[in-house]
């Protein structure tokens, strides 16, 4: 928590607005059911397509339901999609690579062999083949989205382990009888827990983008729970007349994945810097 | 090189290997009986049993594996289960057209990045540069599919510039390359920038300015030409992504290329369709990164694996 805050002191403007906008979404997906002004699904036929107006601030679907309730809804299901792959994925891809780059050998061999396979094929492609035989759905989303998630991880925390695994603290506390678990655990991952940080925001802004777009295809989030990439690809036979139903969920997606690419690229920046003062003020020390 | 070329060349076949496996194993992916969901509800358990024998399912799972690969071999990928048009043939027409747009906007993406990444690189730390890496920022936030609806709204509703969606003229060529072309360039600039500062902070660069060389001929002539070579596996990778964008550009512009094939084929669970679909639109990136990386070896002597 305290780390979080060195961070976010560090962050520039734009990436401290990027944090609040984050923020914000977290809470209207969290409070979606008190904020949103109107039930998600139910319909007023006779206004369908209608412009925004007092009681409906952004308007009416194209079957008559209230965008920004939907909106709130979509939040919901674009966060809690996302939150589920990247934890899981960061999961998963830390521990792969912590062991292949820790005890090295035919594991690393097999794993790093099984990760170039996985990074020469696009990522979305094996998202999509899979669902597309699996059929829709959220939880079949989740499942394509962990399968092609935690490759990053594992490569970066791999590449990072045999950076850090031969530090002389590693090669010390190994001496002084450590068990392998703990050495990982205790004294290297919070070594390499700068880049992971900056991975995991740059991977909600994946994420969030790659639910969007199965369920822009009709590949992920099934009627009638609302999300931003159906609620797009629903407006698009609509584009003539109604426009709007394109705007709103546009915006929110991009303002979402902006705001996450830019703490990611902010944090980037600041964990290089700090981790070079860093140096300095133990160069200094000793 | 000779052992980086077998060892890249080996990665390709591995990796070949593992798409076709995949896209194999994908028909035992469908929940419950391939043949039942395939002919949907109501269907008698004679044409079931035929379908099935058909599809070979009857036999054990390494038969079917080796019967898949004798087939791939001969290129018999079967018929389309909508059409029963030979799944050969949708591809023959699809492919060239998913080629043309990818290939359109890959040139627009160089165009605009090449030279915006340089520029970037040249005033590092200044507001163009900001700037410049903030709307960069900014393209990368934006999906395809929020982008290509907006471009239709501005310039095809709007103001009505452009054909919305369809491919019969060149026209309706601009507004998907555009929306695939700028997502590009959104990514090009960055790594083009990163390699630019990285290459700037050599000792020739130094020495050429030491020289009395101008600074537009040391950026354009020796930094440029240095940074672009990391800049090329970049593209190659990038092709993916455009690959995998041109599934969704191709679905909102109506465009007939391999991508909409696929997702079409999805929606009517046409399984031999999605399948050609995905091993076309994999071999086809495999195969860009292998000549790309083979490319790269022969340029850089000191590229080793």
């Amino acid at each position: 928590m305290k780390r979080l805050l060195v961070y976010y002191r560090e962050l520039s403007l734009l990436a401290r607005l990027s944090v609040w906008i984050i923020t914000f979404f977290f809470l209207a997906a969290l409070f979606a059911p008190w904020l949103a002004p109107y039930p998600y699904e139910s319909q007023d036929l006779p206004h369908r397509l209608a412009g925004f107006s007092r009681d409906h601030w952004m308007g009416y679907d194209e079957l008559g339901r209230d965008i920004l309730s939907r909106l709130l809804y979509g939040a919901r299901i674009s966060l809690l999609v996302s939150v589920t792959v990247v934890t899981g994925s960061a999961l998963v891809g830390t521990f792969l690579g912590a062991i292949s780059g820790y005890y090295r050998g035919w594991i690393d061999e097999l794993l790093m062999r099984l990760v170039d396979v996985l990074m020469s094929v696009p990522g979305i492609l094996l998202a999509i083949s899979f669902v597309a035989f699996r059929g829709p759905g959220l939880g079949n989303l989740i499942v394509a989205l962990l399968l092609i998630g935690w490759v990053s991880y594992a490569r970066l925390v791999r590449g990072e382990l045999l950076r850090v695994r031969e530090f002389d603290f590693v090669h010390a506390v190994r001496a002084a009888g450590a068990r392998d678990g703990r050495v990982l655990w205790r004294h290297i991952l919070p070594n390499i827990l700068d880049p992971l940080v900056v991975q995991t925001s740059l991977g909600m802004a994946g994420a969030v983008m790659a639910e969007a777009s199965l369920s822009f295809l009709g590949l992920g989030i099934m009627p009638p729970m609302p999300s931003w990439g159906s609620m797009l690809n629903a407006a698009r036979s609509h584009i003539f007349e109604a426009p709007h139903l394109i705007i709103f969920p546009g915006l929110a997606i991009m303002s979402l994945v902006m705001a996450f690419n830019f703490v990611g690229d902010a944090l980037r920046q600041t964990t290089t810097k700090l981790s070079i003062s860093g140096t300095i003020v133990w160069k200094q020390a000793t | 090189m000779s052992l980086y070329l077998l060892r890249r060349l080996g990665l390709a076949i591995v990796t070949l290997w593992g798409v076709v496996t995949f896209v194999f194993l994908l028909i035992h992916l469908i929940p419950g009986d391939p043949a039942e969901s395939i002919l949907g509800e109501g269907a008698r358990p004679e044409e079931i049993a035929v379908l099935r024998k058909s599809l070979g399912l009857d036999l054990s799972l390494a038969h079917q594996y080796n019967r898949f690969w004798s087939n791939l071999a001969r290129l018999e990928l079967g018929a389309s289960y909508r059409t029963g048009e030979p799944v050969v043939q949708s591809l023959r027409q699809s492919y060239p057209a998913t080629l043309e747009l990818t290939l359109s906007s890959m040139l627009l993406g160089i165009l605009i990045s090449f030279p915006l990444g340089a520029l970037a690189a040249r005033k590092v730390g200044d507001a163009t540069d900001s700037v410049i890496s903030s709307v960069s920022l900014l393209g990368i936030s934006i999906p395809h599919f929020v982008l290509g609806p907006l471009l239709i709204i501005a310039l095809a509703i709007q103001l009505p510039l452009l054909p919305v969606s369809g491919m019969e003229t060149w026209a309706h060529l601009v507004l998907p390359t555009i929306t695939l072309g700028t997502a590009l360039a959104a990514v090009l600039v960055r790594m083009i920038r990163s390699s630019m500062i990285n290459e700037l902070s050599r000792p020739y660069i130094l020495v050429a300015q030491a020289k009395g060389m101008s600074p537009r001929r040391v950026i354009y002539l020796h930094a440029l030409k240095n940074a672009l070579m990391p800049v090329v596996t970049i593209l190659g990778l990038q092709f993916g992504g455009l690959l995998a964008g041109a599934i969704i550009t191709e679905t909102i512009f109506s465009w007939q290329g391999i991508g909409r094939l696929m997702i079409q084929s999805i929606q009517s669970r046409d399984y031999p369709v999605i399948q050609s679909c995905i091993l076309g639109i994999s071999v086809t990136y495999i195969m860009i990164n292998l000549f790309t990386d083979l490319v790269y070896s022969l340029l850089d002597p000191r590229v080793r694996y």
